[in-house]
């Protein structure tokens, strides 16, 4: 919880917050064309890839080190374990206590940050220009060399835990983690990052140091620098900070995604709210399928393009059912989820649940009209260089190119490839890869008063 | 690993007023009607963030009738002489721009960030609505139900944020910054098209709103553009004044919410002044020595050395139109209580009015202060909310511009002053969460 996050209350608040996440998945999905990004790209001898996009204009870099060790790369039996030992990062080095890495690099106003995401761990940090030094002094250290001392190995997991129970009190935190369950079972995709607690609780430090050791390695990471820095720079620094470590074999993980239901399943969760918190959907697409696009722009009319989507339009402004909707497929490594979300009062959600069920079957059954795929278009082509204009989203978007192996031609090809798309590829996809008969529906609500009707 | 750099001990001034000197001004003009334009040119990237700012919040609602202004904010996409409803929204995700709008105290934003060729149409639809908002009857009643679902969800079904919101209610006796932005439930079922209609009619005009832009465009040339499209906009003579003070607090005063809750949850705030006294920049430091990041006291006291919250932190935000709280929240961490989290934090409060912070301390949070100031120039959108934030309080878009160098004269004296002057117990209100135990989910009684 920020503090300004506190505080305001807009039209689009808690769905612009939701967007954020659904948009930075696809973020790579909208660059700016060659020409408006130049990156310079190579890959030191052991194995470390390094990105930079020079911009002089202030006197400040962000670097991001992404590592392919997210919550995906969890041992079996060992759920979260990724997510503890990006978080104990920053924690502790074998020459820095916890307090002594904030003050360093709060000392010069700038942040470092670490944790897990579900194909990757990510060291992020932010400094003046001039301490750029000491951030990559840091980063390496944290990245490097976490000592996993037992009382921040204690501190650390006791936060997990707490924030996992603290979960319980946030529908939409309880709705994702049965949803995930339901639909990924034991897959660890169906997982928020913290894990499971009990699994948590039995962590030694043989297990976060085992994991550091095998997944933290520079054939597997990639650095990104993205503001005041030359290429000649971010060179030397990344040899001085990272030239000296060892590459090593990673070893490959993968689970078994699990098939769809053969009918569509509800859960009921009760509780004391006034509003039905609702999570529709099923497993969906990985971000190397050659759909990817036409699916992008299926979702965008769909239910993710904000205030304009199908399911906006009818769910929240023609019946004023709900602040928030939107559909989003999260394409990962593995085929990721495909999830419809939305909250409405307890009494109406089986007339919600209803709307969608006609939205996505009406999206399968009828052609979307010229003038909506022309606007999904126009939105996905014109919007990139918003998503480029600052330099730690331009971080994340060179992380995000290179872990989802998209490759910097990437840029030259997006437009071709959005606009390549036809109204007939829209239903196909939406044929194909929508399931309205074997979904995953959960309703986190007051039951007695939702009282819902069976799929 | 050897630590092979020493942070430097200089503060960042130097660097910090080449980059002022670098950037671009920030022109302030006010046309014949009122209405102010703050223009700041910057060329790094092809965006623009054009925003519109009125001086209209729940600040300026009366009792029976809160929420009011943020529904005027949703009613303001339904369609004004010249788009029909949702048009607004999508013109803008045509031309692959975002746009949001929020309400909060002191005022109503509207933003658009986009591409600088699409600035007419920006100038266009914002000036449409601000002078012929539609107000269809037939949209009003949906988008109130969409509004009631925008308060279940932030507030009813979230005990944390029911807590800040009793907090405030108690904290605020006479001022209206005791009312929730989003209203309370009844009030929402019973506010009206004509009481969102009038409201419109009160505040929405070029005398009480300014225009911000900050991008890529050309100054001279936005500015006729401006001048051409709302000029011709009436000034209002009707403004009504606030003139409600709040009376001094005179002893602490307790919230207990007691709700099926995982956690205590802690939130307490003091009375402090705005921008407009010299006492705000030893607030803003000593905000920033307890708050800001994980070497601040706070999170060193709360979550690592007696690790008894989760999470927890504050803020204080001088640019309120009038004065608001310095506040603290905790999240109790499992097997600890409210009580000795409370305890720490006066412990914290108590340490800081008695004797100065240390130097290193006071140099980090007016080195933090100044980075951010740098980095907050990364982004047209944050630099054009921090102006039309300033502007529309009252504080001026100087005071954004100068903030840094200003807090670079703060003393540790100054800052012990605030601490032993605000943060005292007489001065505080307290709301505590307390969990009970949930009973069986039963239908209940909504908001009343």
């Amino acid at each position: 919880m920020t503090a300004r996050a506190i505080r305001r209350h807009g039209r689009l608040g808690e769905l612009g917050a939701a967007l954020g996440v659904a948009l930075l998945i696809l973020s790579a999905a909208r660059p700016a064309p060659a020409a408006d990004l130049h990156v310079h790209r190579e890959t030191l001898d052991n194995g470390l890839v390094i990105q930079v996009v020079e911009r002089p204009a202030l006197p400040i870099v962000s670097v991001e080190l992404a590592v392919r060790a997210g919550t995906r790369h969890d041992p079996l039996g060992k759920a979260g374990l990724a997510n503890m030992v990006a978080a104990l990062l920053t924690e502790g080095t074998e020459s820095r206590t916890a307090p002594q890495i904030a003050e360093e690099i709060e000392f010069v106003g700038g942040t470092i940050g670490s944790g897990a995401r579900r194909d990757y761990a990510l060291v992020a940090v932010s400094v003046l220009s001039r301490d750029l030094n000491l951030a990559l002094d840091l980063l390496a250290d944290v990245a490097r060399h976490p000592a996993f001392r037992t009382e921040d190995v204690e501190r650390v997991r006791s936060g997990i835990l707490a924030t996992v129970q603290a979960d319980q009190d946030r529908p939409g935190r309880v709705s994702s983690k049965a949803f995930g369950e339901a639909v990924y079972g034991d897959h660890p995709y169906g997982r928020l990052e913290e894990g499971i607690p009990e699994q948590v609780r039995a962590f030694t430090r043989d297990d976060l140091e085992r994991f550091h050791r095998l997944f933290y390695r520079p054939n597997n990471a990639v650095l990104s620098f993205v503001g005041d820095v030359t290429p000649r720079q971010a060179r030397k620094l990344a040899r001085k900070m990272f030239g000296d470590w060892e590459p090593d074999e990673v070893p490959q993980v993968r689970y078994a995604v699990p098939e769809p239901p053969e009918h569509t399943r509800l859960i009921k969760i009760d509780r004391h709210i006034t509003q039905a918190n609702v999570v529709m959907g099923h497993v969906g697409v990985a971000r190397g399928n050659p759909d990817f696009y036409p699916l992008m722009i299926m979702n965008y009319i769909l239910g993710g393009g904000g205030l304009t989507s199908r399911l906006a339009d009818d769910v929240r402004d023609r019946q004023g059912l709900a602040y928030s909707i939107y559909s989003d497929f999260e394409a990962l490594e593995e085929p990721g989820p495909f999830q419809i979300r939305f909250q409405t009062r307890n009494a109406s959600a089986n007339q919600a649940i209803k709307s969608v069920m006609e939205e996505v079957r009406r999206i399968r059954e009828e052609p979307v009209s010229e003038t909506e795929l022309s606007e999904a278009k126009s939105y996905l082509a014109g919007s990139f260089p918003l998503r480029l204009d600052t330099n730690g989203k331009t971080a994340s978007l060179l992380t995000f190119i290179d872990i989802y192996g998209l490759g910097l031609n990437y840029f030259a090809d997006y437009l071709d490839r959005v606009n390549a798309v036809t109204v007939e590829d829209v239903q196909r996809v939406a044929r194909q890869y929508l399931h309205p008969d074997h979904m995953v529906w959960v309703v986190v609500a007051n039951q007695q008063e939702a009282d819902l009707r069976d799929p | 690993m050897t630590r092979r750099f020493t942070p430097f001990l200089a503060t960042l001034s130097v660097l910090v007023s080449a980059a002022i000197l670098h950037a671009e001004p920030v022109r302030i003009h006010t046309l014949d009607n009122g209405l102010t334009v703050i223009l700041k040119e910057e060329h790094k990237a092809p965006v623009v963030s054009f925003q519109v700012w009125y001086g209209v919040g729940s600040r300026n609602e009366v009792t029976g009738k809160t929420g009011l202004t943020h529904l005027l904010e949703h009613l303001m996409f339904k369609g004004s002489e010249h788009y029909d409803k949702g048009e607004f929204s999508r013109i803008v995700a045509r031309y692959g721009g975002t746009e949001n709008a929020f309400t909060y105290r002191d005022y109503t934003a509207y933003f658009t960030n986009w591409a600088p060729q699409h600035l007419p149409l920006s100038l266009a639809m914002e000036a449409d609505r601000m002078a012929n908002l539609t107000l269809d009857p037939e949209e009003f009643t949906p988008e109130l139900e969409v509004v009631r679902e925008e308060r279940r969800l932030r507030i009813d079904d979230n005990p944390i944020y029911a807590t800040i919101e009793q907090m405030y209610a108690a904290a605020y006796m006479a001022h209206p910054y005791g009312q929730p932005v989003i209203g309370w439930m009844n009030d929402l079922k019973h506010l009206t098209r004509d009481d969102a209609y009038r409201h419109y009619l009160a505040y929405y005009a070029p005398n009480n709103a300014t225009i911000v832009a900050v991008g890529d465009f050309d100054s001279a040339d936005l500015l006729r553009r401006i001048r051409e499209t709302f000029g011709p906009i009436p000034r209002s003579n009707a403004i009504p004044p606030l003139t409600v003070r709040e009376p001094p607090q005179e002893g602490e005063r307790r919230i207990i919410l007691r709700r099926p809750a995982q956690l205590p949850f802690v939130f307490l705030g003091y009375h402090t002044p705005n921008w407009a006294s010299e006492d705000s920049l030893p607030l803003v430091v000593l905000a920033n020595i307890l708050f800001e990041g994980k070497s601040s006291r706070m999170f060193q006291r709360l979550m690592y050395r007696d690790q008894i919250a989760v999470d927890g932190g504050g803020e204080y935000d001088p640019l309120t139109t009038d004065p608001e709280l310095f506040y603290f929240y905790a999240i109790v961490a499992p097997d600890h209580s409210a009580d000795e989290v409370e305890a720490a934090i006066y412990e914290e409060v108590e340490r800081l009015a008695s004797e100065p912070p240390e130097e290193r301390e006071l140099t980090r949070a007016k080195n933090q202060i100044e980075a951010d100031f740098l980095m907050n120039q990364d982004s047209v959108y944050t630099q054009a909310m921090q102006l039309g934030h300033a502007a529309t309080v009252g504080a001026g878009p100087d005071y954004v511009t100068t903030f840094p160098e200003r807090v670079r004269k703060v003393t540790g004296e100054d800052v012990m002053r605030v601490a032993k002057a605000y943060l005292t117990a007489d001065n505080r209100t307290v709301a505590v969460l307390t969990p009970k135990m949930a009973e069986p989910a039963t239908p209940g009684k909504e908001g009343e």
